[in-house]
């Protein structure tokens, strides 16, 4: 099995992908918001379509520390797997920043699972939902599951999948109560979904320019 | 069949120990279970076809309604924990209690859009018993953390606070609620000490005690902390617990001793007066070493400065422009208001001032008359300290080189002697190389066999050995045969006294040692002096007592400190010249080493204000071994320190700036008391 | 009358967007494009856009920011700020620097019942 191996998007493709996410990561926000009753601030989205290698590699090199994420699975039209990635040590700042209060360092650390669940769930939610409302298409999205560890750990390959894939990986910070948390996006998507996810951005692209969208070639 | 099925299906969900409602794509309720009926107190007839906001008419609903929109319009799973929704829907327990639940929200079927299930999970009791444990915790917890006088701090990884004590509110002067969260590299001014200590903590587990710090307040003021810090974890995440205890008490009598100290190093007028001292005394005796060459012109060691006086008074004229050049600028710029950078011209002054202060040590040195007296020297050592002055010595010109063998054993001569055979030998290298040249300066262990030992007329054994070579024009059979005889010379009348050579073959003789001499006409010379081996250590450690101290015609011995070389080399004049024997010492470290050695000591004349252990301490380290032993402080601001007030017996104070006479009249004074 | 609206994003898609909406309500007015602040600040200087349409989350400086600053260079301007982060703290501070909040994706109604209402103060404010 190959990962090294990824869709090519044209310029344009991938504009409307990053454009996508911006709505997405936007719903989310609006998602959080409602949560924590304050203001989540955003940076602009970087995305970019890599390897699992490159996306490991990129992990490894911004983050030294050991890594949490938040992953849900989605099947449909596409499928694949969404992580919201964070360094551990950020973990229980998102936590403190979504609960709230004065809560002793114990009742944070007990309340860490569950809530970085939730709030992983929150926004993963937001940001596939946006996505898939925008493609105009639906998905199932399974429930979050917490996990812990590096980026060869959370790419590491999906046992159902056996045509490879690659992860479409997306940088955005985010700060909550002035707490700064800086996060990934990343979505694994096998090839027959990313073949997938090409013809619906050139149908959103179509949808949203008026104009006929003729897609480069498919597989690079 | 299809009744069956729906009895089937509902006789199922009946049975599930949770509650269960399943959507339809209008949300609206088409299923809803007999716990939820039970626990919620609407029976299944009164909810069916309703939204949730028609069951629950008075409640926010909002994190589940949304949560049902998702899982209908995008299939989306969602949680909702009990953690960060406390009680969504009013549920009670059999006994009439609040139950406690989480609540999931999923898709139904292959196709989203079409229905969704809510699934309702009790926690009633598992969080009861997770609270009961965790309140019993706490108490204890609190009890001892709440009420220690000292600042108590967990911190995560990436250095956030994440649990403070009453005391560290009121320490650092934050809310708790500041504290909490926040970057605890903020709390302390040596913020760089901080993390590194915090990462080795957490990272390496490695535990400290009673680590000085200071802490930085919120309103900015500055506190003493002695910090003591472990690693602990919660789960795979390591943290550090940090205690804080206030020093700034006991920090009070130190921090005003630092102050005045700071006040004190007043330097600009301490140096201006120094360097009117020093360029005083170097003219003095530069005037006097002038007429000294012209007076005793047959004294080989004489006619070495004599040689040396050109080159050296080139290199002061550049030391002296150098200093009057910078600070001509800084009148200047002064004078005109520009004195951004005017630090930078006044460090060069100072380097001048001081490159000026060696040279004149070394010169007052070598110009000292004093009696054969041998030591243990370390050759190395000598070579390195007279390098400078070799360089100057044999000009730009030539290129030389030293190649110290390590490790090489110590001699047993006169060291004056031996410099001035060495600076001889340079001397005459640099005049067979007139057009250039490389001169090279050798040292080596050797151990002479019978044979070896023989064709040198010295005795078999070991022996450390001196090579000097140059590639210049070299001399025939007969001119090597001669060149120990006194008075030979090739040189001109009025260059060379002939001397040089039979001196060098005179003192190495004495010393039970040989010279040889290997040249050929146009090959260079090469010229071995060999001196036997002394097992023994030196007197004292060769870094702290330069070598160039020696028996005066008395006794009695002085110890000065003093880290400023121009003074040091100032008082040890005055003692040289009172008759003293004089050891300096540099540090406070190295003065506490050879007070502790066995080093006779009659006087110690220290510094107040050394860089790494103050006059003081070394004072009393030197008073623990020796009772007798007397102490002259040197210092610039007696007055602003503790004055005199801790002045023992025995110990005297004498306040820079100082004229040479006061000083020599208090350690004659001192010393002739005792 | 003609009119001429500055779109700045740094969404391709976006401005392209932006000029089929525009298209389809006002063929006949003139769409200026940028990339990102600085372009969007010469283009005003440049060509006097009477609307601006303006993305708030852009690389270097974000669209509300650009807004107060069009709004200093040009007072009579009409300014929008288009984003998909409607947290009431971004509309407010949307208004606060004198702009129209517009949710994205741009709808054309969203975008015509803007230019209408925007036409009408500006005409109102010559008379």
């Amino acid at each position: 099995m190959t990962s090294a191996f990824s869709i090519s998007l044209s310029e344009l493709e991938l504009d409307a992908l990053t454009e996508l996410v911006n709505l997405g990561v936007s719903g989310a926000a609006l998602s959080l918001r409602e949560m924590v009753h304050e203001e989540v601030v955003l940076s602009v989205p970087k995305v970019a379509v890599v390897t699992r290698e490159q996306a490991i590699a990129t992990l490894g090199e911004q983050e030294s520390k050991r890594l949490v994420a938040v992953q849900q699975d989605f099947a449909g039209d596409i499928s694949g797997r969404a992580l919201l990635i964070f360094p551990e040590t950020k973990s229980m700042e998102l936590v403190r920043a979504v609960v709230g209060g004065n809560l002793s360092l114990e009742d944070i650390a007990e309340l860490e699972q569950e809530a970085l669940a939730e709030t992983g769930n929150v926004l993963l939610n937001g940001c596939l939902g946006t996505i898939a409302n925008n493609l105009q298409r639906s998905l199932r999205i399974s429930l979050p599951e917490v996990i812990y560890g590096d980026g060869a750990e959370f790419f590491a390959a999906i046992p159902s999948r056996e045509s490879g894939y690659s992860v479409l990986f997306i940088h955005i910070n985010f700060a909550v109560r002035n707490r700064d948390i800086r996060g990934y996006i990343a979505m694994l998507l096998d090839i027959p979904s990313q073949l997938a996810l090409k013809d619906l951005i050139g149908a959103f692209i179509e949808r949203t320019t008026g104009q006929v969208y003729v897609p480069s070639s498919n597989v690079g | 069949m299809s009744a069956n099925a729906d009895l089937a299906e509902d006789a199922i969900l009946d049975a599930v120990n949770g509650g269960l409602i399943v959507l339809d794509q209008d949300a609206r309720i088409l299923r809803w279970n007999a716990w939820m009926a039970f626990a919620s107190g609407h029976p299944v007839a009164s909810v069916l076809g309703k939204p949730l906001t028609g069951v629950f008419p008075d409640l926010d609903l909002r994190r589940l309604t949304t949560a049902v929109r998702a899982a209908l319009a995008s299939g989306a799973s969602t949680v909702i924990s009990r953690t960060l929704n406390p009680a969504p829907l009013p549920l009670r327990t059999r006994s009439g209690r609040t139950l406690l639940h989480d609540i999931t929200v999923s898709p139904v079927g292959e196709r989203s859009g079409a229905a969704c299930l809510i699934f309702v999970t009790d926690v009633t009791m598992a969080t009861r018993r997770e609270k009961y444990l965790r309140d019993q915790q706490n108490a204890r917890y609190d009890a001892i953390v709440e009420n220690a006088p000292d600042v108590i701090l967990s911190i995560d990884s990436g250095g956030l606070i994440q649990m403070a004590n009453s005391a560290a509110v009121s320490q650092f002067g934050y809310a708790m609620g500041d504290l909490i969260g926040k970057s605890s590299s903020l709390l302390f001014d040596t913020a760089g000490d901080w993390s590194s200590m915090l990462q080795a903590v957490i990272n390496d587990a490695i535990s400290f005690r009673s680590c000085e710090l200071i802490a930085v307040r919120k309103d900015g003021s500055l506190s003493y902390v002695e910090a003591s810090a472990s690693r602990w974890n919660i789960g795979s995440q390591g943290f550090a617990t940090v205690i804080l205890r206030d020093v700034n008490e006991r920090r009070a009598v130190d921090a005003a001793l630092r102050c005045s100290e700071a006040l004190a190093r007043n330097a600009a007028i301490a140096l201006a007066d120094l360097n009117q001292t020093l360029e005083q005394r170097v003219d003095e005796r530069t005037a006097q070493l002038m007429k000294a060459e012209e007076a005793l012109r047959q004294s080989q060691k004489m006619e070495a400065i004599g040689q040396l006086t050109g080159g050296i008074a080139h290199d002061f004229n550049n030391l002296l422009q150098g200093i009057t050049g910078a600070l001509h600028v800084i009148q200047k710029r002064i004078s005109g208001g520009r004195i951004g950078d005017i630090d930078r011209f006044a460090a060069g002054a100072l380097e001048s001032a001081n490159r000026a202060a060696s040279l004149t040590h070394r010169l007052l040195a070598f110009s000292r008359q004093q009696p054969i007296d041998p030591r243990p020297v370390n050759v190395n050592q000598l070579i390195a300290s007279i390098e400078e002055l070799l360089r100057r010595t044999i000009g730009e010109t030539l290129q030389m080189t030293v190649m110290s063998a390590d490790d090489l054993w110590l001699v047993r001569c006169d060291a004056n002697q031996l410099e001035n055979a060495i600076l001889n030998l340079a001397i005459n290298a640099r005049d067979a190389m007139p057009d250039g040249g490389t001169l090279l300066f050798e040292t080596a262990n050797a151990v002479l066999d019978t044979g070896q030992a023989r064709s040198r007329e010295v005795k078999q054994g070991e022996y450390v050995r001196l090579v000097v070579t140059d590639t210049g024009t070299g001399m025939p059979p007969e001119i090597q045969a001669r060149i120990f005889e006194p008075f030979f010379t090739t040189k001109p009348i009025g260059k060379g006294t002939g001397l040089g050579l039979s001196m060098i073959y005179g003192f190495v003789r004495q010393s039970e040692g040989s010279v040889r001499v290997d040249s050929k006409t146009g090959k260079g010379t090469s010229i071995e002096i060999c001196l036997p081996r002394y097992r023994g250590d030196l007197e004292v450690h060769a870094e702290e007592v330069a070598g160039r101290e020696r028996r005066a015609g008395s006794d009695e011995v002085v110890l000065v400190v003093e880290d400023e070389p121009m003074v040091r080399v100032l008082v040890v004049e005055v003692l040289k010249d009172l008759g003293y024997y004089a050891l300096e010492a540099e540090t406070g470290t190295a003065a506490i080493r050879i007070l502790r050695s066995s080093q006779r000591i009659d006087l110690l004349v220290t510094d107040l204000g050394l860089p790494d252990i103050g006059g003081r301490l070394v004072a009393e380290a030197g008073i623990a071994t020796r009772q007798n032993l007397n102490v002259l402080f040197m210092t610039g601001y007696a007055e602003k320190a503790a004055g005199s007030a801790f002045l023992d017996g025995g110990m005297e104070m004498i306040t820079k700036p100082f004229s040479m006479d006061e000083l020599a009249a208090r350690i004659r004074e001192m010393i002739e008391r005792n | 009358m003609i009119q001429k609206v500055l779109i700045v994003d740094d969404s391709k898609l976006a401005r392209m967007a932006a000029a089929k909406a525009l298209k389809a309500l006002h063929p006949d007015w003139v769409l200026l494009e940028a990339a990102n602040a600085e372009e969007g600040l010469a283009r005003v200087r440049d060509s006097s856009p009477e609307f601006a349409l303006l993305d708030f989350n852009m690389p270097g400086k974000d669209g509300i920011v650009l807004a107060a600053e069009l709004r200093d260079l040009n007072p009579r301007m009409s300014i929008a700020v288009i984003s998909a982060n409607h947290q009431v703290e971004v509309i407010g501070r949307a208004r606060a620097a004198g702009a129209v909040f517009l949710a994205k994706p741009l709808t054309e109604r969203a975008l015509g019942d803007y230019l209408n209402v925007a036409v009408e103060q500006r005409s109102a404010a010559t008379e």
